[in-house]
């Protein structure tokens, strides 16, 4: 098998991420609730995953960085915890996965705020396009830092530059860990991350960093193993937003995956990524019927993931060929992304996504583009 | 432990853990315990030390920005609150 599926989620993963969830698996206890050993050592495993994250992001106070299950709980918790209300104005681009897009339509459905999608230019999102829509109402500016479709990187700190003061949420689904954010910290306000993708972690594992400058409303409350007297949900982070108990499990090995990258580099991780995806655009540059979404061969603004149709297959056709003729795993269809397929004129059926990670190799990638070859030559069919 | 102890109960179970590490790197003299259900209903941990460990515990985490919640003293059986100005 090939995996060029990363960018769902990857693999494989470092081997210390399988240990570390096993160690805690086999291990008692919940972190938080209670004072005996095996509760302090569950304490400790999640607290090991605050401090990674905290590395790997520039965060000088790890307790404003809350964990959740995934990066769509993150965004929700964001979106819906600001308590944005009618007439409220928020900017997004439009190449946002549906985690975003879902919850932005409903608040306008629901409540009367005012989404506005910025149009991409080419399949790029420019700051200078967000800062012509700014109104005295703009609340927030959400942005998508890279394209679960094209992998185009969006400007995110031009953007945020350009914002004047609004605050800016940063999906990160595709490039924590690929793409270095170690300064993240000092300029994004909320910053929505999840485990299972560059951050080499299991799945269930994700979560959101709160700058100082932002109170959330909890949209989730419960048990918090604080303030247990108490009927109402503790305000203070990362309580406020961790009702229940924490994934410890998932959490030990995102810690493992999160202590990889921060040993091996994400500039050296980003550097490899890039690499591969350059090389398999200069490999499938000349195969027939090829055409590829977003940015094109030497476009570095990017991350790994190479969207492509080829003339005559659908994409899922084509995904599944690859996967039975060549045990080639790419994902094909929407990728949950309609404005951006839309955008790209490529809805309703899709692309066939090929997204490399930290583990792929030159020689896949050749695999890869021969395969595709093949299939363009009349293979497979 | 000898002498009264000060028990310091912080917000969040993340505020222990960094004061934990953060005493930890500096080598000084304490223990974590769970929060004395006497005084505070709390699930959670707490810092443990010797009183006059006080001057030694205190304005490190002071300059951390990691601030108890709530202070209390225990000697033997006997627990009052500890006023943290000191």
């Amino acid at each position: 098998m090939i995996y060029f599926d990363n960018g769902a989620t990857s693999f494989p993963k470092p081997p210390q991420v399988a240990s570390a969830v096993m160690a805690a698996l086999a291990a008692p206890a919940s972190p938080g609730r209670s004072g005996h050993a095996a509760a302090m050592s569950a304490g400790r495993t999640v607290h090991r995953a605050r401090k990674a994250m905290a590395r790997l992001f520039g965060i000088k106070d790890n307790s404003r960085l809350c964990f959740g299950p995934n990066v769509t709980w993150a965004l929700n918790a964001a979106l819906f915890g600001l308590n944005l209300q009618k007439g409220d104005h928020v900017l997004s681009g439009t190449l946002e996965h549906n985690s975003t897009a879902r919850p932005l339509d409903r608040l306008r459905r629901e409540r009367g705020v005012d989404w506005e999608a910025v149009p991409s230019r080419g399949g790029r999102m420019l700051a200078e396009d967000f800062k012509s829509r700014l109104r005295p109402e703009t609340r927030l500016i959400v942005l998508n830092h890279a394209s679960n479709v094209t992998g185009a990187l969006a400007p995110a700190r031009e953007i945020k530059e350009a914002a004047g003061g609004v605050p800016l949420l940063l999906d990160a689904a595709q490039t924590a860990g690929s793409v270095p954010l170690d300064d993240a910290g000092d300029w994004v306000d909320l910053l929505a991350f999840t485990g299972h993708k560059g951050l080499l972690g299991p799945t269930g594992t994700g979560g959101l960093y709160v700058s100082p400058e932002i109170e959330l409303l909890p949209f989730s409350v419960g048990g918090s193993g604080s303030r247990s007297e108490s009927l109402e949900h503790p305000g203070f982070l990362p309580d406020a937003l961790e009702a229940g108990t924490a994934n410890t499990h998932g959490l030990a090995g995102l810690a493992a995956g999160v202590e990889y990258l921060l040993e091996r580099g994400v500039p050296a991780v980003r550097e490899h990524e890039l690499g591969l995806a350059g090389l398999f655009l200069e490999k499938i540059g000349g195969v027939p019927g090829v055409s590829v979404q977003g940015p094109k061969l030497g476009e570095e603004d990017r991350v790994a993931a190479v969207s492509l149709n080829l003339a005559g297959w659908s994409s899922s056709d084509l995904a599944a060929a690859l996967e039975r003729e060549h045990g080639i795993l790419v994902r094909p269809g929407l990728h949950c992304a309609p404005l951006t397929h839309r955008e790209l004129g490529t809805f309703p059926g899709g692309s066939a996504r090929f997204s490399f990670g930290p583990f792929n190799t030159a020689d896949e990638i050749a695999a890869g583009a021969r395969a595709l070859a093949s299939l363009a030559a009349g293979g497979g069919r | 432990m000898a002498g009264p102890e000060i028990i310091l109960v912080f917000a969040s179970n993340t505020l222990i853990l960094n004061a934990e590490d953060l005493l930890e790197e500096r080598g000084l003299p304490f223990t974590l315990v769970p929060v004395p259900k006497e005084v505070n209903p709390n699930c959670g941990l707490a810092i443990s030390f010797v009183e006059s460990d006080h001057d030694l515990i205190l304005p490190v985490l002071e300059a951390a920005g990691l601030r108890p919640a709530m202070a209390y003293r225990r000697h033997g059986d006997d627990f009052s609150s500890w006023p943290l100005s000191h």
